[in-house]
């Protein structure tokens, strides 16, 4: 016994021994990245400054933009050095000529690259150079032959409210690479480091603003677009380039230029780059190219409307780190493409823009953790610093973390929504809308998504118009939403969201009413004539009774309750309806093997709608196809293809509104809901992080860009 | 030990190959999250997904590889089957399935195609066979591959060329296969030059083909790479080991300190049990350590969590929710293991209190049943104390029943350190092995699951090692 007590003592004391001994190390590292962080926080300018007698081709860089006024001045100088010491007014005279041409200079130079001369306070001169733009902007509207882009967001930001941390839920990406990772959360870490050309308004999201494109010409076929990219924008310096001195090659300035986007295409388009689901999206883009630094023209080698959004969609992408080896030597161009997949960038878990944010750390599975680029071209972002916590998995934890003030805004799930807020489990929760002064707010914001029950055309139970009419009516739509969905989201009447533009609102909504049902069931011979409660016709050569299965996705009990209040008054009226919960893999099968009667599914869309994919006749008959009910209507057909071509928004409007004409008369599916989030933030107290509740009340915000959440959150 | 170790191997393998998607499910699934789907989704190129998957090792076949007995005309058959025309047998939607599955027979199906392409009488097939032949002989590039350039651009570029030597083709309902290439003979000529070339490299003997049955599967690949340790997680990018070797440390202080904690506890109940049996006391205790054991850990972690961790209207935030540190890194010495105790109090207490009850009612019921031995009536007779009998005598002997149940303790924990590194957001192995088992990453799974078994079974033999310290006759044989 003694010998136990003794060895249980020893273990603990060695444990303890660790702890002290691993604990003093980790002082020691710790300190050493302490150090690292303060030497990240050296910005541009100064890196020029210290440059400046070694690398004179980078000053040469930065100043291209004026390279005449540069050397005028230079001259001046020069003159200045070799005028003799007598000849005093002559002297005067240059100098007063010389400061007046560097006042020029820099308030070109002011122009061009805003912050790089603004020093350590941006925030004062940012406006007065915004407003001295010599670019003249449009009014946003697509349009051939002329720059219609909106001058660049900034009346967004107020410069007096800046600062703070905002500190949100994300999770640890498969890597960093913005081409070959194409998950949800790598391009949320990229739209916080980098730009596009330009991007959509956040109030009226058809309208186009200026990003790192200043003008924009699409020729009058809208199948060339050329661009001028924004002067003195610069890269940002990745972390690693002060962590290692093996990479102290990477602290030169590098100015972005129409190349970057060049790079960004060739390597989605490089046979050897793994990036499968964005391939698709560029094999009609037939040529891309720098006509010079500034300049960047894309041809496609068809009309169609949504190459619009991909071209003016693009981004750059750092070509003077993927194109060379860890010790800053070129990789020959035959071997950029296999480079590229695992690349040594993207190992040591490194990314870089040009955009409001910069990466400052990240752990695997712990933290990401961003902050404002100092040397950012535009007004940029409201905090100061971003911190994404990865290792938060469990929702009711999230939940605690929220709460407990270490998370400042987050999405509630539809449960948590019920218990917390609806049921007052948590006092301080409330509604924006009903109190604006709650110490944790929440709102509820749409998203461009939708769910339905789609028929299957091809079985003869769900041919007829009519019946599929008839199941519309008896879908209790209201009631689910109320009592499965408490209330969150809005019912919709056709296939586009009714936010959008495109939206038809004269069509008469589908609400339920059974007798209107029965009426058209009738209609269509489906009657009880043999008195065993189920409705029959004959149908198939034989006297069939109204029995169908139902398939939908089993993980949402909203889904299982919407169908449970459905079979009840399916039941009522005399039709049998069976439900079968599958597995999302099983389900995905169901849909390319058209094997159903009838289905749960819901569309993610995108904002600029292509009715194509989903509704074209040539689709309905095609395994694997989206299509998947049988949808073919030849007006819908020619709609599609006039839909595809068409650039002005006015007469897109009137296609589109016709086309849900037919899809609201055909019933291919019985439309239910157009999906709405909530999301809660810290309202009050120490952690209040501003006011968010204005920025979500629109339907764009979470799916045309989620930028403006970060833009829009101001401090009160 | 041995046994025990292959049969979770052998379970583990079976569970991950089950849930692992195969590459049709993986290219219908891109770009889609679990009940809704993406609506301008556009279908991709079955080649841009080649690479990846076979890096996997899911295109073996899982432990017998009866495909290196395959046979030109079983080829012919198999390439007739996919046609839409006159021959075909597949309803639609299994056509793009079964055509996944022909091109990732890989190696094996090399030479029959190729002998088909050969064949002048079958000029139907030849631009399909083409198409099977090129992806079939496709090479992935490795992780080692990486490391050595000029390999890697040999391969790259042999792939290219292969791609390039496809017959264009199209399958129609009316006429079956039709050739659409121009180029037909020429890259046909090319292909078969390339293959021959190669031959070596896709040919068995008869010897070589029973070997390849049994070692070119995917249980052998994939016990290859975890003995050498060089498996490879494509979901977290890293080596297996070396995500392991950051948390497997966070783990096993908490199991270590877990079982001192169980053990301190639960043997003191346990004595005092027995030596106050039949009082209102013992009845007490015993009724509370049974509820407490019918309680679920992720069940009281919860309750835990929400009424003690959280800030709300009705509580205040008294233990901390998140981690076994604090955020504020600096700390002296003292305060930090002050820190880290205060951390984990809750995650102890969740992880320990279901053993209080199994060991000390197993300590009372030894302790009990050596107290009313022989040899402690004649201690008690000699005049003895109490406690002398009990801590002097009767408790050493209990022990070895104690340590067996401890060895097995730590095996119960196994299942509980998962719910307690989730519910306080601790990262170690529970997390790990859980984040891989909802992303489906295979090898992460083998290696974190190889990993916490390991640790157990060497605590199962630290406790056969005790047996010796705590009884003597067990020494007296080794010693």
């Amino acid at each position: 016994m003694k010998t136990f007590t003794n060895g249980l003592l020893g273990l603990i004391a060695l444990l303890m021994i660790y702890q002290i001994i691993d604990r003093y190390l980790e002082q020691q590292q710790l300190h050493d990245v302490y150090i690292q962080q303060k030497a990240l926080s050296v910005d541009i300018q100064s890196l020029i400054e210290q440059n400046k007698e070694s690398n004179a081709h980078v000053i040469e860089a930065i100043q291209a933009q004026s390279v005449q006024q540069q050397t005028s001045a230079q001259l001046l100088r020069d003159q200045i050095s070799k005028t003799p010491a007598t000849s005093t007014t002559e002297l005067e005279m240059l100098k007063q000529l010389l400061a007046e041409k560097e006042k020029s200079d820099s308030l070109n130079n002011h122009n061009h690259n805003q912050s790089a001369h603004s020093g350590t306070a941006p925030s004062v001169n940012i406006p007065q150079t915004i407003a001295m733009e010599k670019t003249s902007y449009g009014d946003g509207f697509p349009v051939a032959s002329t720059n219609f882009l909106l001058p660049p967001m900034s009346t967004h930001l107020n410069l007096a409210k800046r600062g703070g941390v905002l500190r949100q839920f994300n999770s640890t990406p498969k890597g960093l690479n913005p081409i070959t990772e194409q998950s949800a959360t790598v391009s949320d870490i990229h739209s916080y480091l980098n730009d596009s050309l330009s991007e959509r308004d956040h109030e009226h999201p058809e309208l186009w603003r200026s990003q790192l494109a200043t003008t924009v010409n699409i020729s009058e076929d809208f199948m060339t677009y050329t661009f001028t990219i924004r002067k003195g924008v610069y890269w940002q310096v990745p972390r690693i380039a002060f962590e290692d001195e093996k990479y102290a090659w990477l602290r030169e300035p590098i100015e972005l230029t129409a190349h970057d986007f060049v790079f960004f295409i060739k390597m989605i388009q490089d046979p050897e780059v793994e990036c499968p689901s964005i391939k698709p999206y560029f094999e009609d883009m037939e040529r891309i190219e720098a006509l010079d630094d500034y300049t960047l023209q894309v041809q496609w080698s068809k009309k169609v409307y949504t190459s619009m959004s991909t071209s003016m969609g693009l981004g750059p992408l750092p070509r003077h780190v993927y194109t060379r080896f860890p010790d800053g030597s070129l990789i020959p161009d035959t071997q950029i493409g296999t480079t590229f997949n695992k690349h040594w960038f993207d190992e040591k878990r490194q990314a870089i823009g040009v955009g409001v944010c910069r990466l400052v750390q990240y752990d695997d599975d712990v933290r990401i953790v961003f902050e404002r680029h100092k040397d950012y071209w535009g007004k940029g972002i409201h905090f100061d610093r971003i911190e994404q916590d990865c290792q938060t998995k469990d929702p009711t934890n999230m939940l605690t973390q929220f709460k407990n003030g270490n998370i400042s805004l987050m999405g509630l799930q539809p449960a948590q929504y019920k218990s917390q807020v609806l049921d007052g489990k948590e006092k301080r929760f409330a509604l924006y809308a009903d109190n604006k002064k709650a110490d944790l707010a929440c709102i509820p914001f749409k998203r461009l998504s939708y769910t339905y029950i789609g028929w299957n055309a091809k079985r003869s139970l769900f041919a007829d118009r009519r019946v599929r009419q008839a199941m519309s009516y008896l879908f209790p739509r209201e009631r689910a939403l109320q009592e499965s969905y408490f209330g969150l989201g809005a019912l919709l009447n056709s296939n586009v969201h009714p936010d959008t533009i495109y939206a038809n609102p004269n069509l008469p909504a589908y609400n339920f009413d059974p007798d209107k049902a029965i009426e058209l069931l009738l209609e269509a011979g489906w009657d009880d004539t043999d008195g065993d409660g189920l409705l029959d016709a004959f149908v198939d050569g034989k006297q069939q009774s109204f029995t169908f299965k139902m398939k939908y996705y089993k993980d949402s009990p909203s889904w299982t309750n919407t169908l449970l209040l459905f079979e009840e008054e399916l039941r009522k009226v005399g039709i049998k309806m069976e439900r079968l919960e599958l597995e999302w893999k099983d389900l995905l099968k169901v849909y390319e093997d058209r094997d159903f009667d009838a289905v749960s599914g819901g569309w993610r869309m995108p904002f600029e709608v292509d009715f194509e994919q989903l509704w074209h006749s040539r689709f309905a008959e095609e395994p694997r196809s989206s299509n998947f009910c049988g949808f073919a209507n030849s007006r819908a057909d020619e709609l599609i293809k006039a839909m595809q071509t068409e650039f002005d928004v006015q007469k897109r409007i009137a296609i589109a509104h016709e086309f849900q004409e037919i899809i609201h008369r055909e019933q291919p599916y019985t439309f239910f809901r157009a999906a709405e989030s909530i999301v809660t933030w810290q309202n009050q107290g120490a952690g209040k992080i501003g006011n968010v509740g204005e920025a979500y009340n629109a339907l764009h915000i979470h799916s045309v860009s989620q930028k403006k959440t970060r833009y829009h959150i101001w401090k009160e | 030990m041995i046994p025990t170790m292959v049969g979770i191997l052998l379970i583990t393998f079976a569970v991950v190959r089950l849930r692992a998607p195969g590459l049709y499910e993986e290219m219908a699934a891109s770009g889609q999250s679990a009940g809704e789907r993406k609506a301008d989704a556009k279908l991709a190129n079955i080649r841009s997904y080649l690479g990846r998957f076979k890096r996997t090792g899911n295109d073996l076949p899982a432990v017998l590889n009866t495909r290196v007995w395959i046979e030109k005309d079983d080829v012919i058959e198999n390439l007739w089957m996919l046609e839409k025309g006159e021959h075909a047998t597949l309803p639609a939607g299994d056509r793009g399935r079964a055509e996944v599955e022909l091109y990732l027979k890989g190696r094996a199906y090399v030479i029959p195609l190729l002998e088909v392409l050969e064949d002048e009488t079958l000029t139907e097939l030849h631009a399909p066979a083409s198409e099977a032949l090129t992806i079939c002989a496709f090479t992935p590039t490795n992780i080692e591959d990486y490391a050595k350039e000029q390999e890697r651009q040999r391969i790259v570029s042999r792939n290219q060329l292969l791609e390039k030597c496809a017959i264009e083709f199209i399958n129609t309902q009316e006429d079956g296969y039709l050739c659409v290439d121009e180029q037909y003979q020429t890259k046909r000529q090319k292909l078969i030059e390339i293959i021959r070339n190669e031959e070596s490299a896709f040919s068995y003997s008869t010897a070589g083909k029973i070997g390849a049955t049994f070692s070119e599967t995917g249980f052998v690949s994939i016990m290859g790479k975890l003995f050498s340790g060089t498996l490879y997680s494509h979901m977290k990018q890293q080596f297996v080991f070396a995500i392991i070797a950051d948390r497997w440390f966070i783990t096993f202080w908490l199991n270590i300190m877990a079982i001192i904690l169980a053990w301190g506890i639960a043997v003191p109940l346990g004595i005092r049990a027995a030596r106050k049996k039949g009082s209102l006391e013992e009845r007490a205790t015993g009724g509370a350590l049974m509820l407490l054991w019918s309680t679920p850990e992720f069940f009281l972690g919860t309750i835990l969590l929400v009424h003690l961790c959280t800030d709300s209207s009705y509580g205040q935030e008294i233990f901390p929710s998140k981690g076994l540190t604090s955020d504020d890194v600096w700390m002296s010495t003292p305060a930090f293991l002050w820190d880290i105790c205060y951390h984990s109090f809750l995650p102890l207490i969740v992880l320990t209190y279901n053993s209080f009850t199994v060991l000390s009612r197993y300590m009372r019921g030894q302790l009990l049943g050596e107290l009313s031995s022989d040899y402690v009536r004649t201690a008690r007779a000699k005049g003895a104390s109490e406690d002398q009998i009990v801590y002097g005598h009767s408790l050493r002997n209990s022990m070895v029943t104690m340590i067996t149940l401890g060895s097995g303790l730590l095996a119960s924990m196994y299942g509980g350190f998962i719910f307690v590194e989730l519910i306080f957001n601790i990262q170690g192995l529970g997390t790990l092995l859980l984040d891989a088992a909802l992303t489906a990453d295979a090898p992460l799974i083998m290696g974190s699951t190889i990993v916490s078994v390991g640790l157990l079974l060497i605590s199962i033999l630290v406790a056969d090692i005790l047996y010796a310290v705590v009884d003597p006759r067990i020494r007296s044989q080794y010693v």
